[in-house]
């Protein structure tokens, strides 16, 4: 029998949660926001304890341009994960599409410092690369 | 009492003006004609090699596509579509198509399109407007040369953005990966 999924509402074996989690994010690829949304969301339920979900559906509120729900679910699922850099980084990025640079800078710092060499500290620091070179300077003028 | 010696009234006519009938080849017409037809190419956005201008003319372009992505929903479907990064940046103005054809001259030729320029090779025109000075020639190479540079310096920060943009889908691409394969 597979792994099962840590304090999983029902039992879920870990092959099966891996499989739902990449249909939503397939789903969001696909431009699809409601279904990525309702797969997110299930999986939510399915594991409480888990971010993972709670990120996925913080980049389908990215995707569609809703920033602050965005960063609503990234706050959740650091949350679940306070010494993961990951949601920090994701934080950063939902920040920095708000016009709030100085807040995203905390953010991409204290991911840094969680996850140096992890996937958090990577995106913080691409995403610091990004707005260095201005990418991100049209939302800070809108602001 | 009239004192004209012909009394024979003045001929009036009352012919209306009409257009020209017979095609106008004459040769500054002819320089228009071939002026008009090179900037609608330009303008059309047509791709024209720099060896197929007569006598070698260099013709840059830059094209600016941030503008396409300005819209807040835009950017966040490209932005997590993973689409290619020309089209993951917030946009800042409409797209900007720039053509300069160093060595070109403006104005010189009479009854020219305003902004036509001549491509290398053609007849001067500056000898069809006699009395100007020779600097104007040289200042206009010089201020061509100002905005091929400025062309480049924008031309190599877009380079710069498109990269890092580039690197932010690749990583978070990876992350996505990562964080199911380590899901437990």
């Amino acid at each position: 029998m597979a792994e099962l999924i840590r304090n999983s509402l029902v039992p879920v074996e870990r092959p099966q949660a891996m499989l739902l989690l990449e249909a939503g994010y397939v789903w969001l690829d696909m431009g699809k926001w409601d279904k990525a949304r309702d797969v997110f969301s299930g999986v939510a339920a399915l594991m409480p304890k888990s971010e993972v979900p709670h990120i996925g559906m913080g980049s389908v509120e990215i995707a569609q341009g809703r920033f602050d729900k965005a960063l609503q679910a990234f706050r959740a699922a650091q949350r679940l994960a306070p010494r993961a850099g990951l949601p920090r980084a994701h934080a950063g990025e939902a920040l920095l599409f708000m016009g709030k640079p100085n807040e995203a800078m905390k953010e991409f710092k204290a991911a840094c410092e969680l996850d140096p060499e992890g996937d958090g500290g990577k995106l913080a620091r691409a995403l610091l690369e990004a707005k260095e070179a201005g990418v991100f300077a049209d939302r800070e003028k809108k602001r | 009492m009239s004192n004209r010696i012909n009394m024979t009234p003045a001929r009036i006519s009352t012919n209306l003006t009409i257009g020209r009938q017979t095609p106008d080849n004459s040769f500054g017409q002819k320089v228009k004609t071939g002026l008009e037809n090179t900037a609608n190419a330009l303008a059309s956005g047509a791709s024209v090699l720099a060896s197929a201008v007569p006598g070698g003319a260099v013709l840059s372009a830059a094209v600016s596509s941030m503008g396409n992505m300005t819209s807040s929903q835009g950017v966040g479907a490209a932005y997590s579509m993973g689409s290619a990064g020309v089209t993951a940046l917030p946009g800042a103005t409409t797209p900007m198509i720039n053509t300069t054809l160093p060595g070109a001259t403006s104005g010189a030729v009479p009854g020219a399109l305003p902004g036509a320029t001549t491509v290398g090779g053609l007849p001067s025109v500056q000898g069809a407007a006699p009395g100007l000075p020779g600097q104007s020639n040289m200042q206009t190479m010089a201020d061509q040369m100002n905005s091929m540079l400025q062309l480049q310096m924008q031309m190599n920060q877009e380079n710069q953005a498109f990269t890092t943009v580039s690197n932010v889908l690749k990583v978070r691409h990876d992350t996505v990966k990562n964080t199911i394969s380590n899901v437990h």
